[in-house]
């Protein structure tokens, strides 16, 4: 008889599973184009353990390939990120009671994949109907958390490994922006979103000649405030929910 | 070379910081990003974000705005924008933009 902790854990790694058939290919995907806009090998890689999230990689990777300055990358990534605040709160009520050598990894391993596993498995409510045992469900976290982490940075070693060897005359550099638009596609879910997302482009194309790619940045800023005005004066739809996967 | 390991180790440091905020703070409030005055403005980070990025890479050519209506990436990333309708995956979108580009390369 398998003990509960091992059980949870194995069930953690099993619903994990087949999400990986999403984060295989974005992860070669990342892998390739970051070698392929100037990236070391070493720095591809490392970067997925470093930073572990995806659209954030490919942001960094972009901008190094534009020569923009490290700190305006810095600042355009932290704030594409910020999104993981909303997980953070969200899992709170369910770790913020484990001891330190627990909240640390689990954070650590907090991204949109091992979050949409990890949460259901706390909203499913079974144990809490059964008579008092201990809660074990921070394991399934930790299940769901090191399958992601594993399948992305072994995805990104296939990625960096092919991403040497393809030939600049392949416009690979389009592949950038076609990533970047397929992850847009899914957070268009209502019109405040599509107003954020029209103002965004918009702003981004007018601030393109900012000096250092500052334009990015301001462009988000602005999208991110029209939508919400528009939220706030115009459009009163009911948000949709934040879980929504929008890449590691 | 520092400039990348800089940047990695910035943004690294300030996902981390995020993924634990409320965690380590106190429940579902606990950050101050996480207050419902904030929570609210950040649901539009992706629409913005990743529209921000993707304009200027279809529409700017050299510096300015892009005047020819049959550019083969900017028909490429129509196909593309399609595709992510349609399917919400990365490798067909990917895919169908790539495939577009390079059909409509040898053709315009």
């Amino acid at each position: 008889m398998a003990s509960p902790r091992w059980s949870e854990f194995r069930d953690g790694v099993r619903r994990e599973l087949p999400i990986q058939l999403g984060v295989i290919p974005f992860g070669m995907i990342y892998g390739v184009l970051a070698v392929h806009a100037g990236m070391t090998p070493l720095a591809a890689q490392l970067s997925s353990c470093i930073v572990f999230a995806g659209s954030a990689q490919l942001v960094i990777a972009q901008l190094l390939g534009a020569g923009a300055a490290p700190l305006v990358i810095a600042l355009t990534a932290v704030v594409l990120n910020v999104r993981h605040v909303l997980y953070s709160a969200s899992m709170a009520p369910n770790v913020a009671h484990l001891p330190r050598r627990w909240r640390l990894p689990l954070a650590y391993l907090l991204t949109d994949e091992a979050y949409a596993v990890a949460i259901s498995r706390y909203l499913d409510g079974r144990v809490e109907n059964r008579a008092p045992q201990p809660d074990y469900r921070h394991w399934h976290f930790l299940g769901a958390g090191i399958t992601l982490w594993t399948f992305w940075n072994v995805s990104t070693f296939v990625g960096v490994s092919f991403g040497a060897q393809l030939s600049p005359k392949w416009g690979l550099d389009f592949a950038i922006p076609l990533t970047f638009m397929a992850l847009l596609v899914p957070s268009l879910g209502d019109g405040a979103s599509r107003v954020a997302a029209l103002s965004g482009a918009a702003a981004s194309v007018l601030l393109f000649a900012m000096p250092l790619k500052l334009g990015l940045f301001c462009a988000m800023v602005i999208g991110i405030g029209a939508g919400a005005a528009w939220e706030t004066f115009v459009g009163g739809e009911t948000p949709p929910k934040p879980a929504e996967s929008t890449g590691t | 070379m520092t400039g990348t390991w800089l940047t990695l180790f910035t943004v690294g440091a300030a996902t981390f910081a995020y993924r634990l905020s409320c965690i380590e703070f106190g429940g579902s409030d606990g950050a101050l990003l996480a207050r419902p005055r904030w929570r609210r403005l950040l649901r539009f980070v992706p629409p913005s974000a990743f529209a921000a990025l993707v304009a200027p890479e279809i529409l700017v050519r050299d510096g300015s705005l892009l005047s020819n209506p049959l550019d083969p990436r900017l028909l490429a990333a129509v196909a593309a924008l399609v595709a992510a309708l349609l399917t919400r995956s990365v490798l067909f979108t990917l895919a169908s933009g790539m495939i577009a580009l390079h059909a409509l390369s040898s053709l315009l």
